[in-house]
């Protein structure tokens, strides 16, 4: 590929604008963490706090167990993690390279499960938990949300770009099923590996209705629920508010900096070029 | 010649079965936890039940109700406009953002981290952030004003509040589809875009012809888990809205909690429900026919 | 692979961090009474459910200690919820079958619950008396009004609020006026306009910097209701006739809507627009200076101790505007504390509600809420409370909410409007579908 400089000029100018209008809000954020009170909400709008107040976060995360919470959150985050990327990729890699009879209804039902609104079955899903004893358990908290469809979805989409004879010569190879998932699929697809980890991990920390409804003690609540009695509270100022949503975002920068270099890790494909 | 038929044969359905087995986890696993329910749902939604009485069955009362309810069929037109509005720029947003992501070198990891910051702070954060970039003497005012654009009272105007959540969305969504658009654009091998620029050709045709045939499964990707998520859309109304000014910004997610908890009418909402994803469903269907023509690519 | 190498230090790293602040960070839950050697038999387990706000919250668990003290075979959980979820989480234990013993209702949701048959009677012997009347006699009229069926009493007061203007003491100064002096305080509704436009402060180009006053906008129904519950009844407003049908968009509602709510935005003196958009707290741009004037209830100025000192230092009371002055009307209304009806331990559970509201004072020294307890007008506490002669006043002309067992629909139907009419000025078409909702809720 030719560089040239107007070429350059225009990739990094877009990418600066389209990351300035991104960090507009997330400045704000960090910068309201650091403020006082009177500060927050004036006008116009004041970008840079009036110093550093670290106090804001000690107050805020002292106020509830909020290291009670993170622990849940992450726990709840990364164990759904988990699943969903074995799982996930287990049933992508089956429906984009495997023949068997029912398989596009079952493709279908997976994807209809996106198409109901989680408000709606919450509730016949709540008294099933209830009826097995698993409320404020982590079984009850972490499993009816563990497992999306979406991960299945961008699973399949993407081994559908593999060809086919990549695997066929694996077996040849002698490979079993297994060790083929998980000696050539798994290495061949970290980007979308990586792309259901990081948002199975964001969509179930950033769920709210269904811990709510789940769990009945302040010892197994996630932070967003933490975040949310703390918010509520007639007492609190926005600052602290900003305090608690910024601690709450560290473990996914924190998990997205870890898994960002597979992104682009590019698959070797050029010695496919045969058959 | 028979026994190496029947040993092919018996090979294609050894295969075939481990194909089965390797869906059943997470096809066993969405039927216990969302399967079930949903049927639950459906069955809710041909009684009367207020969550404090058990349920009575009253046939298809409900689906003939929402037959008159306006505010379903208001709430579907403001949810089409969200969608719409939202995802076809998303769309070119987020593969533009993307393929820029791949040319550069220098601080990749930097660009790629702080692009995609939207997508991993907590929502409730991002709303109340976004609530006050909004107001009438906030940050989005205070950029159009130069335009010449008088400051609108976003949230609390019916005739703007659609559009600041549309804005809101495409500033959250972008970032959620350029990963997996990144994704995507690593099945593009680099020696197929070198080989097409030896051959001549330009960065537009190497557009058109390399990559983006390559990267059709992800486009179908994209394109349909946006429409589907953006049918889902309810946190985002939820804290910035909650449907208001009045009901401008009901879309039909928080209509369908609203009937189910605060007026508790578990048979209305799971009804709302069905017919919604009835709807969502057939539109899939069109849209994964369409774009994947017959199941294989 | 390295990164996942990475990403389990990351994890271990962050994990190490939770786990010491989870032990530096004080645990709510603190049963003091578990400690405690428990005779043989079964413990009376008491679950309570009660929405969040800390200062009660945690006055509350020393009453439960206290108590548990007392009576050693008792132990009382509880558990805090946002006021916003509190009611989807109780409908949820309610559809399993198994709620909460005491549940923490808002007045408007009791002819509802007790509609459904949730709610149990108050226990006369619980409270020391001997029959219904004796508990309704325990509380200042008409405190028990809004949660009494039948003659049958069916929660208690944890709040028992009225609203008042609050106003910046400093900003009442600054145009002349003795924040001091009781008559000051604007009698009618047009004085209190009037008041508001004198206070107000606009920049050069005639944009409002400082409002005189407004109405909360954004917030639930129930805000709403209580926002113009008292210029309905002096209005003659009703939402329902006497016909039982709606009523809201009869000549005195319009009325009511236009002077007292259209017209700030007529004349940009307020309106959603202007207000803060801050969802959780309701007196955001009183508590900031913006705003000279809100009317609240007396739980209000809690927020402004820590967050605004000098807001506090100088706010001062006034009545509720009136219409006519020689008849005033205004609003009450308890946020509650009731009893499961399928609850195993309803008499210890009203044992300890009678506890906790026995001491009126305390409660409202140390939670900031009035729970109208005979004699709670003549503790220390509340004397020394600013504008409380005020408040006791408005108790006194005070009258819940509208009853009606559809008023989730029926107060949604008026926010709608109020939006609505927000947004162009005609009220009469908007509160004209109001009825229509409320009818078609009604069932009429």
């Amino acid at each position: 590929m030719t560089k040239n400089v107007l070429g350059a000029v225009v990739v990094y100018g877009v990418l600066v604008l389209a990351t300035v209008l991104t960090l507009i809000p997330v400045v704000w954020m960090v910068s309201t963490s650091f403020k006082t009170p009177e500060h927050v909400f004036t006008y116009p709008i004041e970008w840079l706090p009036d110093g550093l107040h670290w106090e804001n976060y000690v107050t805020a995360l002292t106020a509830r167990p909020f290291g009670l919470y993170l622990l849940n959150s992450i726990v709840q985050s990364t164990v759904s993690m988990v699943i969903s990327v074995v799982l996930c990729s287990a049933a992508g890699y089956s429906f984009a390279h495997f023949r068997y009879r029912g398989q596009d209804v079952m493709f279908i039902i997976v994807l209809s499960t996106l198409m109901i609104p989680f408000e709606v079955i919450a509730v016949p899903l709540y008294l099933q938990i209830h009826l097995w004893g698993w409320d404020n358990t982590y079984p009850g908290l972490i499993l009816p949300t563990g497992l999306t469809a979406i991960g299945i979805f961008i699973m399949r989409q993407y081994l559908l770009g593999i060809p086919s004879d990549f695997i066929e010569s694996a077996r040849i190879d002698g490979g079993s099923e297994i060790q083929i998932l998980t000696r050539v699929i798994w290495p061949l697809s970290t980007p979308a590996l990586s792309a259901v980890a990081i948002f199975t991990f964001v969509y179930v920390w950033n769920s709210y209705l269904w811990p709510l409804l789940v769990v009945n003690q302040d010892s197994m609540r996630t932070l967003p629920l933490g975040m949310a009695l703390f918010a509520n509270e007639l007492t609190v100022s926005y600052n602290r508010i900003m305090a608690v949503a910024v601690f709450g975002a560290l473990p996914l920068v924190l998990l997205f900096l870890a898994l960002q270099r597979n992104f682009v890790r590019g698959i070797a494909l050029t010695g496919l070029r045969e058959g | 010649m028979n026994a190496h038929r029947r040993f092919h044969l018996r090979y294609q359905t050894r295969i075939a079965l481990w194909g089965f087995v390797f869906a059943l986890p997470a096809v066993l696993y969405l039927l216990v936890f969302s399967i079930f329910p949903m049927l639950q749902a459906l069955l809710l939604s041909f009684t009367r039940y207020d969550l404090m009485s058990p349920p009575e069955f009253v046939g298809f009362a409900n689906y003939v109700a929402l037959l008159s309810e306006e505010n379903f069929l208001h709430s579907l037109g403001i949810t089409l406009i969200y969608v719409f509005g939202t995802v076809i720029p998303v769309w070119f947003f987020s593969f533009g953002v993307a393929l820029l992501l791949t040319k550069v070198r220098v601080f990749a990891g930097g660009w790629r981290t702080l692009l995609f910051i939207p997508t991993i702070l907590p929502l409730l954060s991002v709303t109340l952030v976004w609530k006050l970039l909004f107001n009438l003497r906030g940050v989005v005012n205070a950029i159009l004003l130069p335009f010449g654009v008088a400051p609108i009272a976003w949230l609390t105007d019916a005739r703007y509040a659609n559009l600041a959540l549309i804005i809101t969305s495409w500033w959250h969504a972008t970032s959620y589809y350029m990963i997996l658009f990144l994704a995507g654009l690593q099945a593009v091998p680099i020696v197929y875009q070198e080989a097409a620029a030896l051959d001549g050709a330009n960065a537009w045709q190497r557009l058109r012809h390399v990559i983006l045939p390559l990267m059709w499964p992800t486009i179908v990707l994209v394109v349909v888990l946006s429409i589907i998520n953006g049918f889902r859309t309810f946190a985002l109304q939820y804290v910035m809205t909650k449907g208001g000014p009045g009901n401008a910004t009901e879309i039909v997610p928080l209509l369908i909690y609203k009937t189910a908890f605060a007026f508790l009418d578990m048979g209305g909402a799971t009804a709302m429900s069905v017919v919604y994803f009835l709807l969502i469903l057939a539109f899939s269907l069109v849209q994964l026919r369409i774009m994947q023509g017959n199941r294989n690519d | 692979m390295l990164d996942r190498k990475r990403f389990a230090i990351a994890v271990g790293i962050l994990l190490a961090l939770t786990l010491v602040l989870s032990g530096c960070v004080p645990v709510a839950q603190a049963p003091a009474g578990e400690q405690q050697a428990a005779p043989a038999g079964e413990k009376t387990k008491i679950t309570f459910w009660h929405h969040t706000y800390t200062v009660a919250t945690d006055w509350m668990r020393g009453k439960i200690a206290e108590y548990e003290k007392m009576n050693p075979n008792v132990e009382i959980e509880l558990v805090e919820y946002p006021h916003g979820d509190y009611e989807v989480k109780l409908l949820a234990a309610i559809a399993a079958g198994d709620p909460p013993d005491i549940i923490n209702l808002l007045d408007y949701l009791f002819p509802k619950y007790n509609a459904k048959g949730l709610l149990a009677p108050v226990d006369p012997a619980a409270f020391g008396v001997a029959d219904q009347q004796g508990v309704l006699d325990l509380f200042e009229k008409p405190a028990l009004d809004g949660m009494t069926f039948d003659g049958n009493v069916y929660g208690v007061p944890a709040e028992f609020n009225t609203f008042v203007i609050f106003g910046n003491g400093e900003h009442f100064k600054e145009i002349g006026l003795d924040p001091s002096d009781p008559n000051i305080c604007p009698k009618t509704w047009t004085d209190f306009f009037d008041l508001a436009k004198k206070l107000e402060k606009r920049d050069a180009s005639g944009n409002v910097e400082r409002m005189g006053f407004n109405w909360v906008w954004g917030l639930d129904l129930f805000w709403y209701a209580q926002e113009f519950w008292s210029g309905s009844r002096q209005y003659g407003c009703e939402v329902i006739g006497a016909d039982g049908k709606a009523a809201i968009n009869s000549p005195q509602c319009v009325q009511m809507f236009e002077e007292t709510w259209y017209n700030l935005i007529k004349d940009g003196m307020g309106g959603p627009a202007l207000a803060s958009p801050n969802p959780v707290y309701a007196f955001q741009d009183f508590m900031d200076g913006r705003q000279s004037m809100v009317i609240g209830g007396p739980w209000a100025p809690a927020a402004w101790r820590d967050n605004a000192p000098k807001v506090y230092e100088n706010y001062f009371v006034c009545p509720h505007p009136q219409l006519d002055p020689t008849n005033p009307k205004s609003f009450i209304h308890t946020y509650a504390l009731a009893v499961s009806a399928n609850s195993k331990n309803a008499s210890e559970a009203w044992k300890f509600l009678n506890y906790l509201t026995s001491d009126p004072g305390d409660m409202l020294k140390q939670a900031g809420y009035i729970n109208g307890r005979v004699g709670w007008m003549d503790t220390p506490e509340a004397k020394a409370t600013t504008g409380i002669d005020i408040m006791q006043q408005d108790y006194k002309n005070g009258a819940f909410v509208w009853r009606s067992e559809t008023f989730t629909e029926e107060g949604e139907a008026i926010k709608n409007a109020i939006e609505t009419f927000a947004q162009d000025g005609n009220v009469q078409a908007a509160l004209d579908k109001a009825a229509e909702e409320i009818n078609k809720a009604r069932g009429q």
